[in-house]
């Protein structure tokens, strides 16, 4: 019986060790590939081709890696890459990997262990952490009169742009705009969106005194993080009303959050339990669009790339919404509402294959025609005023005009903070979590303001008296024109 | 038959003691590296980065600094206002379960039908993941459409919804939150400590005519006394480094109400809003880390201090 048992566990052990190795597909494992990326499956015969710039000498392929995190448009992505690599003729395989999760903290292991991929999708963490570090590859090397005279209009000094060195080209982008229930406003009779913060404030108070009775409020943020809540928001109102950025005033090179004043007075009211949506100080974006949809909130202020999709599929919604310019105190704009630019890839300087890297990013992140497709299936909102030209945009853009990048948004430089981010210490709270305090507490926003203030222009001081912070000041600056 | 480790005295005792004790030495070790790589290095890493300003991998070179970070810990506010809020936290968590596992341990430790089903149902919130049960809790407890407020409503308790993660609630309910997920694990410790009682001491008291109050007071506490200063030293310990349902309730607010000082420290190294233009900073999150643990560290002395001072007056 016991010698039976002992042939039965050898031949067990046989079936699982043959099983191994007599598996037809191996999953790629450079590149640290665990992490949550979705990692390409190749055949058998590729398996010796494992390094992510690695020549390939038998097939004289040279193997391009791409990192993205963003999911919604792989769809397109993966059909491009894939005519791409049937079609080029420069002997380069791309292949193309999805990070979902950790994708920053993914990148830094990749550069740490000499391993991160030739191209990675931009993300503005990624991007001003290794801007100064030499990690990504100046593309003005590489680019033709016809590539600049395409792109030029996004590129940027103080944004891609650095002493002359040109690191991304954004092809689409994102901005702010007050997302408002037509048939809330109809309800309370109000006819049109408000165009000042002041009239924004009497019609969301209008609203929920009107309607609070029914559960339907004026106005809600996500306050249960004030950067959340704040960036999509606020940030955009400094930029109109106050030709600010992050505090940030270009002509000065000084932080002078005091000019803040009338926009955290308005938010303060807009917070106030006479209209604010009850709970705010602990709604996340998510749950503050599902009340949205159901039709509780009468307006709000948020990303235009994000929420027609979100009332189109994850939460479908009944009641009409439409989309305006963000209020601004007196309706007096004073400069360009600045937008994040999206759709950028990085490459990586330290590649085998850079110039593999610049034929196939050039191929198929900076084609025409792909970029087209990019914006006429709604994947995100177009930049580029040759693709703009030739496309017929979504009819979601049609019938909102107010979602799309206009002739009144323009690209901001860079603030210190935002260039310098890791060697810009602020002592104390940031700037949106004292803003989130002045608008829900009692501190007295003046001096809250005048406080913020001097806290950043000390960081700034420190940080440029040891030589780690470069100062920012643009003589003339125009924050109606930012990027000029 | 177990063998004496003897205490070195010498080398050649010491040597001595290694070779008789070659057996006892191989199985501690496996368990002492990963001590030291997952509990002495860490510290000892961050102890480092306490006299350095460090914005993490790609950020350049760490710079030293000396003592600047422990001054700006002293400087900053917002910090003490978390050590406040850790203290109310953990003050009202340890108040209401200590006693509450107490209590239904008493009731559970007895012979009777469906009670290890019962045992079991209490002990399922700390088998769950702390962040799963943050969320769950948000949802029960948000002001539009959270449960307890319907319920509440629905009962005529109450007629307009209570904020219960406002400004003024949220700590509360962090506090409930915390309970709720602590009970079943102490309540275990007490229903193992109540099984050592010996069952002659019990009988005794009743035949010398000791009802359930005097029984529970003079022999059932007494007894219980070495395991009870066990977990309260447990409970103080998990009390000042939770964090993970904060995190996810609340993320420390609103307005820092909720912030308690093991999640400020956390967020330096792993800033927890999306989008947040705050960058790592490695060097100041040691120091707070650093002077949290000190603080954690001065209560349970206190704490053990006292227990061994009333150990020996009673």
């Amino acid at each position: 019986m016991v010698f039976t048992k002992k042939y039965i566990a050898i031949l067990l052990v046989m079936v699982m060790v043959l099983s191994l190795n007599g598996c037809s597909t191996k999953k790629e494992q450079t590149n640290g590939g665990s992490n949550g990326a979705n990692v390409t499956e190749l055949p058998e015969e590729d398996e010796k081709n494992t390094s992510n710039t690695e020549t390939e000498t038998n097939t004289e392929k040279t193997k391009i890696v791409v990192w993205s995190k963003n999911r919604h448009d792989a769809d397109l992505i993966n059909k491009k890459v894939e005519e791409y690599n049937a079609s080029n003729t420069d002997n380069i395989v791309v292949e193309y990997q999805i990070y979902t999760e950790n994708y920053e903290q993914a990148i830094d292991m990749a550069f740490q262990s000499g391993e991160a991929p030739d191209i990675i999708a931009h993300t503005p963490p990624a991007f001003l952490k290794y801007l100064n570090s030499g990690k990504w590859a100046d593309l003005s090397q590489f680019m033709d009169d016809d590539f600049k005279k395409t792109f030029s209009s996004v590129i940027v000094p103080g944004m891609n742009e650095f002493d002359g060195k040109v690191y991304f080209i954004p092809t689409s982008g994102t901005t702010g705009r007050l997302f408002y229930n037509k048939n809330i406003f109809e309800k309370a009779g109000i006819t049109n969106p408000p165009t000042t913060l002041e009239e924004m404030v009497e019609d969301a108070r209008l609203i929920t005194e009107k309607l609070s009775g029914e559960g339907i409020y004026g106005f809600a943020a996500p306050l249960k993080s004030p950067t959340s809540a704040f960036a999509r928001a606020l940030s955009f109102q400094a930029h109109r009303g106050l030709g600010l950025s992050l505090g940030y005033d270009f002509s000065t090179g000084q932080y002078d959050f005091a000019k803040y004043a009338p926009i955290i007075k308005a938010w303060k009211e807009l917070m106030s339990a006479d209209i604010a949506f009850p709970g705010c100080e602990s709604l996340d974006i998510d749950p503050l669009r599902t009340q949205f949809a159901a039709g509780k909130i009468g307006m709000y202020i948020s990303y235009t790339h994000a929420e027609p999709g979100v009332y189109a599929n994850q939460f479908p919604m009944t009641d009409a919404w439409g989309v305006a310019q963000i209020p601004v105190s007196d309706g007096n704009v004073v400069g360009a509402q600045g937008y994040t630019p999206s759709g950028s890839y990085l490459l990586n300087a330290d590649s085998k294959n850079l110039d593999a890297s610049w034929k196939a990013y050039k191929a198929i992140f900076a084609d025409i025609d792909f970029l087209t497709d990019y914006y006429e299936s709604g994947l995100g909102i177009s930049i580029v005023a040759d693709v703009i030209e030739q496309s017929q945009p979504a009819q979601v853009y049609i019938d909102n005009p107010a979602l799309l990048i206009g002739s009144t948004d323009s690209i901001w430089p860079l603030t210190p903070q935002e260039k310098n981010s890791s060697n810009f210490i602020v002592e104390g709270t940031d700037m949106y979590t004292t803003f989130s305090a002045l608008v829900l507490g009692d501190v007295d926003i003046d001096k809250g303001l005048q406080d913020l203030s001097d806290r950043y222009n000390a960081a700034l001081k420190a940080g440029i008296k040891e030589g780690t912070i470069t100062e920012i000041k643009i003589n003339g600056f125009d924050p109606k024109n930012p990027s000029k | 038959m177990h063998k004496k480790i003897t205490p070195p005295v010498s080398s050649e005792k010491l040597k001595r003691s290694i070779k008789e004790n070659v057996k006892s030495y191989s199985l501690l070790l496996p368990n002492l590296i990963l001590f030291i790589a997952f509990s002495i290095y860490p510290c000892i890493w961050t102890l480092k980065y306490v006299f350095y300003r460090y914005g993490g991998i790609g950020t350049g070179e760490p710079k030293f600094v000396g003592m600047d970070n422990i001054m700006r810990v002293f400087r900053d506010e917002v910090y003490w206002k978390t050590v406040k809020n850790t203290f109310v936290y953990a003050g009202a968590k340890i108040l209401f379960v200590i006693p509450l596992a107490f209590l239904l341990a008493l009731f559970l430790n007895k012979k009777r039908r469906g009670n290890g089903l019962l045992q079991s149902v209490i002990f399922v919130p700390t088998i769950m993941s702390s962040a799963v049960m943050g969320l769950v809790f948000y949802l029960l407890f948000n002001v539009y459409n959270g449960q307890i407020n319907n319920y509440l409503m629905d009962w005529n308790i109450i007629k307009q919804p209570i904020n219960w993660l406002g400004t003024d609630n949220a700590m509360k309910t962090v506090i409930i939150t915390a309970v709720w997920g602590g009970i079943g694990n102490y309540m275990v410790y007490f229903i193992a400590g109540l099984q050592r009682i010996s069952e002659e001491a019990l009988e005794s008291a009743k035949i010398d005519g000791a009802n359930g109050m005097q029984t529970l007071w003079y022999i059932t506490i007494p007894m219980l006394g070495p395991i009870l200063k066990i977990i309260l030293m447990l409970s103080i310990t998990a009390a000042f480094n939770d964090m993970s349902n904060v995190m996810v309730l609340t993320e420390g607010g609103p307005n820092y109400s909720t912030m308690v000082m093991s999640l400020y420290g956390y967020q330096f190294f792993f800033p927890i809003s999306a989008g947040s233009i705050v960058t790592s900073q490695y060097g100041y999150g040691a120091a707070v880390s650093t002077v949290s643990a000190a603080i954690a560290g001065a209560v349970t002395i206190i704490y053990l201090f006292v227990s061994k001072k009333l150990d020996e007056v009673y």
